[in-house]
């Protein structure tokens, strides 16, 4: 399955959006981390990773996420999960990812 | 249910995992699993397809051999056919496979690494079945 990544600014909230639409595995994964690198650089505060269209994350996903989390949180930004699907949830709550990544409705 | 053995090979490729993904779909809608357990499956499938794209000394030029045996329970294999010359699966302490090794102990109950004369993850799972 692919990954295409949409990248949207919310001018209202002043945030920097980003929308995986498909699945983060180990061929995308590698993707998904450098588009989150490229785009942490240019936030001032938080990056939203909107997940409403993630179907599925794999363990390589989630190393992707924390080793940007961990670059972002030298920096003082924040990586907010926003949407997440019931499966990723339990996946995050599996891996004990959800008391480290801050994930809104 | 009768016991039926199912294999898939496929060229041992990142690209190519969501296909074992797909199958392992198929084979627990075939099981009239539920959508959970489902999701189990497949995500251990995959996962153990990536430990050993990652782990083993499998190239783009082998292939990861899987097999599901299904019963009432479902027992699944995922090997390469390559010796553990090179390499071998540190599974309980390498500190890159923490996530992988969480969600299989976890969603299936029973994993086993065996790296005898090929690399081969073994892993079951007892099934409570949806109605008909």
């Amino acid at each position: 399955m692919s990954l295409k990544i949409q990248e949207t600014f919310d001018e209202k909230s002043n945030e920097l959006i980003l929308s995986p639409i498909g699945e983060i595995d180990i061929y995308t994964s590698e993707q998904f981390k450098k588009t989150l690198l490229d785009n942490i650089s240019k936030v001032k505060d938080r990056i939203i990773v909107d997940c409403e269209s993630l179907e599925f994350i794999d363990s390589t996903g989630l190393g992707a996420l924390v080793s940007v989390l961990k670059d972002s949180q030298e920096n003082n930004k924040e990586i907010v999960l926003r949407k997440v699907k019931p499966n990723i949830k339990k996946l995050l709550f599996l891996t004990k990812l959800d008391e480290v990544f801050k994930i809104e409705d | 249910m009768m016991n039926e053995k199912i294999e898939l090979i496929i060229p041992a490729k990142a690209e190519n995992i969501s296909v074992a993904r797909l199958t392992a779909s198929s084979i627990g809608m075939k099981m009239k699993l539920s959508i959970d357990e489902i999701e189990d499956i497949k995500l251990c499938v995959g996962e153990a397809c990536n430990i050993l794209l990652q782990k083993s000394n499998i190239d783009k030029d082998d292939s990861i051999y899987i097999e599901f045996l299904i019963s009432e329970d479902i027992d699944i294999s995922v090997s390469t056919k390559k010796s553990k010359s090179k390499k071998s699966i540190e599974f309980v302490n390498d500190k890159e496979l923490t996530y992988a090794r969480m969600i299989l102990q976890t969603l299936m109950d029973c994993v086993e690494v065996d790296l005898n004369d090929d690399i081969k993850i073994i892993m079951k799972k007892d099934m409570e079945k949806i109605d008909e």
